[in-house]
């Protein structure tokens, strides 16, 4: 009989999942059992290796693939997330300690040939050309086999035309040209590619096309055809007909064909055989029932039906003889083509998933170009209702409207406040003094309720008196609510007479997707202190689909916010991951806003390239009129240039749009700090207390104020109310500081002895605060001292040292203005 | 070893449909065909096993060159040791690449669910006869 944990391990290798063997052999009392479990795992590998050959799906269909590592590091590479899954082994994101850098990691589970692996590292090794994966090393570490490369970020050519259609002939050709290239080189290489499809043919975003192979017999859900022979097999509609025969082998003639399968789907978005099992295709080649390109899409040029035609030939040898060939053919259609960009942002918005999923696509697409109308809306949405009677339900609730807000944000001719103005207005009901808090005209009130198996979203708009304007209602599987609210929102506009188009957005996102990525939403609304579980939500969302760039865009925001932490473990690290998620973003969704909000905070905060952020935070406030954020952030980087005019301008009308958070009030109160007009920030952080009773942010903004006119008494007592309502570090060290501008050193004393404290406890300031306290100290060298330490950790906080009365007693001295000419701050 | 896919296309031969049921018998009969080459075909390869096993690449098959000669060589002769239903199982499900509803049908198994237990049944029994070589 055998042992319990040796048959739980032979039915995960017939489910086609990874095993942990250290913890079975581990399990196991006899010595037999653990031979036999060495032989397991050859078993496993045995059978990966066939599920390869097959290019068949392990497992039935619905088993979820694993999504998270199921290790979290390989040598000096830091595994974080699964890419993709082959039969041979995982492919994961990882992050490279040593170069500091993400690449693209291929683990062989199991106790692989290491041989094997070495030589399929040396033989891609060979190839290296621009269009070719790059490899980067490979090494056995532990037991496992790995090769790690280039991390190619795009979509697939499969996911570009599955979700915005069929490409421009033109357009296909140019791309054409660029895999022709690629496996021109493979073929040079001696190899053959074996596998030309578009789920192997990656687009970046930057406009390169790359071919690949991961290996990948069972590649991560978002890259798998959504029909029904990828849960049979993914290839075989690529295999020339000479291999449905007996004994057969692969050939340069039968990647053409396959190449010429891939241009065919390009422009057609179909095969020209097709089939739901092999059975089916190989009568299908027998019988000839082959639909010429020219039938299934007419109107393309003639020369494109002829490249296609040629590599599709059933004898192999009337083919063309090489890729390069195919090349020079495809570059004269390309060339004749009307040359526009391959993929305009108009097309990319619609493409992207997760913006598909979204709400008015069309209609935000045309506010891009459209002049602002005098005519500007004002609408508040207010968070959804969660009327299923299922509590864990309430994230979706969050999560639509946090969807809407963010969509409706876009129109140019809507002012929308945020879900921080919103949030504090649950379970309230439309009525005129709601409408009066949030200053808007209209208000939108929602909820979701259960209706058997689905879900039911209810919209009504009422004007500020409470009377009905429209109202509208969908039912939908929970996997369906993004395109519910997508038609809700169509409706809406075009009942408010807004330009919509033509567009319907198409629903890429898979549902698991969607549903991670309205987790995140919610959780990122709720609280400053739910940011870490919304990445994770986010990131889970963006593992089962790497299109979701809103998600991204989100991840990148978060890991700025850990990043510009007073202590955060691992500072350039978070920075650079930031980066690459907001490029990602962007790539993905170039009129997203807030990629380009994630991507000017990084600018801005990190790279301290102010001409970058500026542009970045301004397309963002561009493409979203109304988002509070991504202008706050805008005005703060104005300010912190000098250009107090207009950082008080920005941050006017971020109050003006949502004159119910407090926190807009503060920023506009900051901005007129640091211009020095202290009377009225004043009054502007007096108004944020009015908002919200005992505001924490408006009694510390009161105390630097008092502090800077010499009312020191006063500020005191201002930063210890704003104390009362956090226990702020970053606070309490500049209590210290006020202290010493009062000349009480005992207090600073003290004070810092209690921050020493805490910050044994992990909590903590930024060292530029203690330059700050030097200075009022009239310390000067210190404080100079201290300020080159805070430089060289490009410490966030001091970004504002050009304007910030606080270092007033440093501005005389030569020092100084090196250390803005250093920092790019000087005027 | 990417015969075995063409093969098996191959092999499917020429058929025609006289209604659900007869395919359904069809695809049973042709899966158990396909299954019954594969025994055959391993009966006639060589025993590469007893070959230098770091012979170089030239000529061997894909999954011999990631897995090594000498271990498939010893998978297929404990297969080969196997009762008929086991090695049946086991080539249904992890070489063939047949959904568990798929082995139910061929082994007369009652359910997926059996299909599943019954394969790895087989599989323990195959790592055990692998042991003794």
């Amino acid at each position: 009989m055998a042992e319990e944990p040796l048959l739980n391990a032979a039915a995960r290798i017939a489910d086609g999942e990874v095993i942990d063997w250290g913890s079975i052999t581990d399990s196991l009392r006899s010595e037999e059992d653990r031979q036999t479990a060495d032989e397991l795992a050859l078993v496993a590998q045995i059978a990966a290796g066939h599920r390869q050959l097959h290019q068949i799906l392990p497992g039935d269909p619905e088993t979820p693939p694993e999504l998270v590592p199921d290790r979290a590091r390989w040598g000096h590479l830091e595994l974080l997330n699964v890419v993709g899954r082959g039969s041979y082994g995982t492919v994961y994101r990882a992050w490279d300690t040593r170069l500091e850098r993400l690449v693209a990691l291929k683990l062989f589970h199991g106790a692989s040939n290491p041989e094997a692996v070495m030589q399929e590292g040396r033989m891609l090794a060979r190839m290296r050309h621009e269009h070719v994966v790059l490899v980067y090393g490979a090494d056995v570490l532990d037991g496992v086999a790995g090769i790690w490369m280039e991390l190619v970020h795009g979509r697939t050519l499969e996911n570009i035309v599955k979700g915005q259609g069929p490409l421009a002939p033109a357009d296909a050709a140019a791309v054409g040209v660029e895999v022709a290239r690629a496996l021109t080189t493979v073929h040079a290489a001696g190899l053959l590619h074996c596998d030309v499809k578009a789920q192997n043919v990656v687009r970046e975003s930057t406009g390169r096309v790359v071919l690949m192979d991961f290996g990948a017999g069972r590649l991560a859900p978002e890259y798998r055809d959504a029909d029904e022979l990828s849960d049979v097999a993914g290839t075989p509609r690529y295999m020339a007909p000479e291999l449905f025969v007996s004994g057969a082998t692969a050939s340069k003639a039968s990647d053409i064909y396959s190449f010429g399968i891939l241009l065919y789907f390009l422009v057609s978005g179909r095969f020209p055989i097709e089939g739901r099992t092999l059975g089916e295709l190989k009568r299908a080649h027998e019988a000839g029932t082959f639909t010429p390109l020219r039938e299934m899409r007419k109107g393309l040029p003639s020369a494109y039906y002829d490249v296609v035609s040629k590599a599709l030939d059933r004898d192999p040898t009337k083919r063309y003889d090489s890729a390069a060939a195919m090349q020079t053919a495809l570059a004269a259609v390309a060339a004749r083509g009307t040359t526009r960009p391959i993929f305009s942002d108009r097309r990319a918005w619609m493409a992207s998933a997760v913006v598909a999923a979204l709400i008015v696509a069309a209609l935000v697409v045309q506010s891009i170009c459209a002049p602002a109308t005098p005519d500007v809306r004002s609408i508040a949405v207010l968070p959804m209702r969660n009327l299923t009677g299922d509590p864990s339900k309430a994230y979706v609730a969050d999560g639509l409207t946090e969807v809407l807000i963010s969509n409706l944000a876009r129109i140019r001719s809507v002012r929308v406040p945020s879900f921080a103005a919103v949030g504090p207005l649950r379970n309230e009901t439309p009525s005129p003094a709601i409408a009066d808090k949030l200053g808007v005209e209209l208000l939108l009130a929602g909820s979701i309720s259960q209706a058997n198996d689905q879900i039911r979203l209810a919209v009504h708009l009422t004007d500020r008196n409470g009377s009905l304007v429209w109202g509208d209602e969908v039912t939908r599987e929970l996997a369906g609510v993004m395109s519910a609210q997508n038609d809700l929102t169509r409706r809406l506009a075009q009942r408010l007479t807004l330009d919509v188009g033509t567009d319907s957005p198409t629903l890429g996102a898979n549902a698991r997707a969607q549903d991670a990525y309205l987790r995140g939403l919610a959780l990122r609304v709720s609280s400053p202190n739910t940011q870490e579980e919304a990445a994770r939500a986010f990131r889970e969302a963006v593992d089962l689909d790497p299109g979701l760039a809103d998600a991204w865009a989100h991840l990148s925001l978060i890991e700025t916010l850990f990043a510009e932490r007073p202590v955060t473990p691992d500072r350039e690290r978070s920075r650079i991951l930031a980066r690459e998620m907001a490029e990602r973003a962007i790539g993905l969704d170039p009129s997203g806003p807030n990629g380009h909000a994630a991507l000017g905070s990084i600018q801005f905060y990190s790279d301290w390239d102010f001409a970058a952020a500026e542009q970045s935070l301004r397309r963002a406030v561009d493409l979203s009129p109304s988002a509070a954020f991504a202008r706050q952030r805008y005005a703060m980087l104005l300010s912190a240039l000098g250009r107090h005019d207009e950082a008080i301008a920005l941050a006017r009308e971020a109050q003006r749009i949502e004159p119910s958070v407090a926190l807009r009030s503060t920023t506009l109160g900051t901005a007129y700090y640091y211009a020095g007009d202290y009377s009225r920030a004043i009054q502007e952080m007096r108004r944020g207390l009015a908002v919200t009773p005992d505001f924490g942010v408006s009694h510390f903004g009161l105390g630097r104020i008092a502090s800077a006119q010499g009312r020191h008494t006063e500020a005191i007592a201002e930063i210890e109310r704003a104390l009362a309502q956090s226990r702020n570090s970053g606070w309490l060290v500049e209590l210290a500081r006020v202290y010493a501008a009062a000349g009480r050193r005992a207090d600073v004393e003290r004070t810092l002895n209690e921050l020493d404290v805490r910050q044994r406890g992990g909590d903590t300031f930024t060292l530029d605060n203690l330059a700050y306290i030097a200075a009022a100290e009239g310390r000067i060298d210190d404080a100079f001292i201290l300020l080159e330490d805070s430089f060289s950790r490009r410490l966030m906080s001091m970004l504002w040292i050009r304007v910030d009365p606080r270092v007033d007693p440093l501005r005389n001295d030569p020092r100084f203005d090196a250390l803005l000419t250093r920092m790019k701050l000087r005027p | 070893m990417q015969d075995t896919l063409i093969r098996t296309v191959a092999n499917l031969g020429h058929f025609e449909a006289r209604g659900e049921g007869a395919l359904q018998a069809y695809l049973r009969g042709a899966l158990m065909n396909r299954i019954r080459d594969e025994i055959r075909r391993k009966r006639r390869t060589p025993d590469l096993g007893a070959l230098d096993a770091t012979i170089p690449a030239q000529g061997r098959s894909p999954l011999e060159a990631a897995i090594g000669a000498e271990s498939l060589a010893k998978y297929d002769r404990a297969l080969e040791r196997l009762d008929d239903e086991a090695r049946e199982a086991v080539i249904a499900r992890i070489e063939m690449g047949c959904s568990y509803a798929e082995v139910a049908e061929l082994m007369g198994k009652p359910s997926a669910d059996a299909a599943r237990m019954a394969v790895s049944r087989a599989l323990v029994k195959l790592a055990q006869e692998m042991r003794r070589g």
